[in-house]
């Protein structure tokens, strides 16, 4: 290996020309198709697997020629709704029938009597001439039909909802059209929203772009000028930080050549290349800095001394992405490959970078960041006169921290993924408290129920949910006043299909209802709702609950504890490679503790920045926070194990580590922290908490590898076998 | 039954509001694109409706014909309407 690598090194110094124009074909190559970038409007994809239910919602899905999408919009007065307001109200749900690829439009205007009623026989609750007529009255009457079909409207909301046939006609072409219908209620006292499962969809992918650009604009100033202040020489951070923007660049070319779109999750990808590259090339350019000899002998030192120990820390790191494979899922798989190809292409970019960048902008031999080493001595030095105390804390805090981590729960909340000041949270929210919610599950029954059995599964939901909104064919039975038996297949022609057709399986005829409801995971009584109403169903002998809603609540958990597992393959992985790269299996408990000790820390943090959720961007952090922190505790290491290797007690080794590479590990701790502070900047939560996460686990680390690891090298675990 | 009879109304509606500005041909003046409200009943004696129509008018001033089409829309449906509207000779 080291023979290889000396070659490699030798035959980038004897050919600089030849590096250079590799360096310039790659990174172009990389780069040329990132205009082609798509952004990702199907949050869905990431709850889809192959379990069964996943399977059940793609049958259900497949069945209908059309593809529905239920677009609410939400109206809201600033006073008690009158006839003018209703009137205004009713001109826009009209006026969404003309939208082309709108299937269907409900309203509370659309709502009738049934024909045998003794007041209003067949005709509108609204009706045509608003000014003078009873609304309360007419509301009233209707409710007492007890249908349990939604009358939409409530207090000084109503809603109307445009089911869109997405198969015709997109939805991110049909929403402006009914954005624009909407705004006409604007200024009339009148406010709407336009919401829906996937309008939340769109409007993060509208956002993602924005986001994007913003986080890798703001991330390389702050990268940049962290370097800058770090290093106090222009040239070395041009030398440090080109190849870390270079590798930025090329892995978001990366994105766009393996044809994956950006999503909440991967958009911060980028610029985390982009700090793990600037990361390594502070470590090769300090070191450049310091060096002896002449400019050739000192770049080519730093390639043999830094170089092993910069692909060793990108492996660990990109054995972390890779370890997300463990989840079964195809956003999480683009992320996982986009992360591993982008670390292994960011670490040729940066060697051949920095071979072409040192040899024509290396600066005089100087010492850097002497103040930052002397920080770390002096935390070493402390932990090394104690080191038996040492590690005693030291496993205190990872037992606590474990403690902390494991009482997290596993959560999914959708609405974090939404911009920051969007208005569909809100919306979401009035929607859910007064009309059910824009979510919907599907409880269906065994093939061959009959009426009975749905009447008594609908009567168990509802008694398990008291006033849950409920869309079946018993509400269409009982608003003829004859609910003892199907409706008539003529009155249910009378409904539109697209409301009424999923109510009952085309070709086996199995019965179905819906229950609107919130996302089932905004907050713990939602969740506890939707758990009574799915027991309930199930117990009354419905056969499944399916729907976003099911898949949301059931595959979200199901993600949480897959990622959960690529976190422990990433630290064991992580972990044995170090190990197998230092020869020595008694390094492993070493590693682990001093690098699953910050991750922890960081996981039990999750208590007071996510009230204990463990959402997947947080268990994807944590998971990557292990393969970047123990990248210090490697350069840590190389340099203890050189010290040995001269004959250096453990003691006097760590001291020697620490001089040597403490100062770095300090700063590169600092330039990380800096680069990942842009995630402050983003609009989405996940963004941001992905960032406070790494920040919280990179620092951590560096205790840990300061403090913990030289305690644990001179108490003897591992003894060391040089 | 109930597109003929809700095609009648609008054309007698547009009968009405152009009469009032009668000319040599009043359906002349009827080309073009228009939108509106109003209301309709689905069966004679049944509820008034609101009704909101958009329509697309083409003339044939040869034969003095107004062909009308478009879409109608009462709460919670969509009605595909058209048909022509022909100017009687006098004395017919």
């Amino acid at each position: 290996m080291t023979r290889l690598w000396d070659r490699l090194v030798t035959g980038l110094l004897l050919r600089p020309w030849t590096s250079a124009l590799i360096l310039i074909v790659l990174v172009i190559l990389a780069i040329a198709p990132v205009a082609g970038l798509r952004f990702d409007n199907d949050m869905n994809r990431v709850f889809m697997s192959d379990s069964d239910l996943s399977r059940a919602q793609r049958n259900f899905e497949a069945q209908y020629d059309t593809l529905i999408s239920n677009v609410a919009i939400l109206v809201e007065a600033d006073a008690p709704l009158g006839p003018q307001q209703f009137a205004m109200a009713r001109n826009v749900a009209l006026d969404l029938e003309f939208v082309p690829g709108v299937a269907a439009v409900s309203s509370p205007f659309a709502l009738r009597f049934p024909p045998n009623h003794p007041n209003y026989p067949d005709a509108p609750v609204f009706p045509s001439e608003l000014a003078g007529a009873n609304i309360t009255a007419r509301l009233a009457a209707f409710q007492e039909l007890n249908s349990g079909l939604p009358a939409l409207v409530a207090g000084q909301s109503l809603l109307i909802v445009a089911a869109v046939n997405t198969a015709g006609r997109p939805l991110v072409d049909v929403l402006p059209d009914l954005r624009q219908a909407a705004a006409s209620l604007e200024g009339h006292g009148l406010h709407a929203t336009v919401t829906g499962e996937d309008v939340v969809n769109i409007a993060i992918a509208e956002g993602l772009s924005a986001d994007l650009l913003r986080l890798n604009l703001i991330g390389a100033a702050l990268t940049v000028l962290a370097a800058l202040l770090l290093l106090r020489d222009v040239r070395l951070a041009i030398i440090a930080v080109v190849p870390g923007l270079a590798g930025a660049a090329a892995t978001l070319g990366l994105a766009a050549w393996l044809g994956y779109p950006i999503t909440v999750l991967n958009n911060v990808i980028p610029v985390l290349m982009l700090v793990l590259g600037v990361a390594n090339g502070l470590h090769l350019a300090v070191h450049l800095a310091a060096a002896e000899g002449n400019l050739r002998a000192r770049i080519e030192d730093t390639l043999r001394i830094i170089g092993p120990a910069s692909v060793l820390t990108a492996t660990t790191t990109a054995v972390a992405f890779a370890a997300i494979m463990a989840a079964p899922n195809g956003p999480l798989l683009e992320f996982a490959v986009l992360g591993a190809l982008g670390v292994v292409l960011t670490l040729v970019i940066l060697l051949l970078g920095f071979a072409v960048l040192a040899a024509a902008l290396a600066p005089a031999r100087r010492s850097v960041g002497a103040g930052w080493g002397k920080v770390a001595v002096t935390a070493g030095t402390f932990a090394l006169r104690a080191p038996r105390a040492t590690l005693m804390i030291g496993l205190v805090v990872l037992a606590l921290a474990g403690a902390g981590f494991a009482t997290t729960k596993a959560w999914f909340p959708l609405y974090q993924n939404l911009p920051a000041g969007s208005a569909l949270g809100p919306a979401n929210d009035q929607i859910a408290a007064k009309f059910g919610g824009v979510f919907q599950a599907w409880v269906e029954m065994p093939q061959g129920a009959d009426w009975a059995a749905l009447s008594a599964a609908i009567r168990a939901v509802a008694a398990a949910v008291p006033g849950a909104v409920v869309l079946s064919e018993l509400g269409i039975a009982r608003w003829l006043g004859a609910p003892g038996a199907a409706p008539p297949a003529v009155m249910q022609a009378q409904l539109p299909a697209s409301v009424t057709q999923r109510l009952r399986d085309p070709f086996a005829g199995t019965l179905r209802f819906a229950v609107a409801m919130p996302e089932p995971m905004r907050n713990a009584a939602v969740l506890a709702a939707f758990d009574l109403m799915e027991r309930a169903a199930l117990e009354a002998g419905a056969a499944r609950v399916i729907g976003l809603a099911a898949v949301m609540r059931h595959e979200s958990v199901t993600l949480v504890h897959q990622l959960s597992l690529g976190l422990l393959l990433a630290a064991a992985l992580g972990a044995a490679l170090v190990a197998a790269a230092f020869r020595s299996v008694r390094l492993l408990p070493a590693l682990l503790v001093a690098n699953m000790a910050p991750v922890l820390v960081a996981g039990a943090a999750l208590h007071l920045l996510t009230d204990g959720q463990l959402t997947p961007p947080a268990v994807l952090a944590l998971t990557i926070a292990f393969g970047v922190a123990v990248d210090d505790t490697v350069h840590f290491l190389s340099r203890f194990r050189h010290a040995r290797a001269s004959g250096s007690l453990p003691g006097a080794a760590a001291r020697a580590a620490l001089t040597s590479a403490g100062g770095v590990m300090v700063m590169t701790t600092l330039l990380l922290a800096a680069g990942l502070a842009v995630t402050a900047f983003s609009i989405f939560f996940p963004v941001q908490l992905f960032g406070m996460l790494l920040i919280i686990s990179l620092v951590a680390a560096l205790l840990a590898d300061l403090v913990l690891l030289p305690a644990m090298l001179c108490i003897g675990v591992p003894r060391d076998e040089t | 039954m109930k597109l003929s009879l809700i095609g009648c109304a609008i054309a007698f509606a547009f009968c009405v509001a152009f009469a009032k500005s009668v000319h040599a041909d009043p359906l002349a003046g009827m080309v073009g694109v228009w939108t509106g409200s109003g209301w309709a009943r689905q069966v004679p004696g049944a509820a008034k409706e609101a009704l909101r129509c958009r329509l697309s008018n083409t003339y044939d001033a040869a034969k003095r014909r107004l062909d009308i089409n478009g879409q109608c829309a009462v709460p919670g449906k969509r009605l595909e309407i058209g048909g022509p509207v022909v100017v009687a000779r006098q004395g017919a």
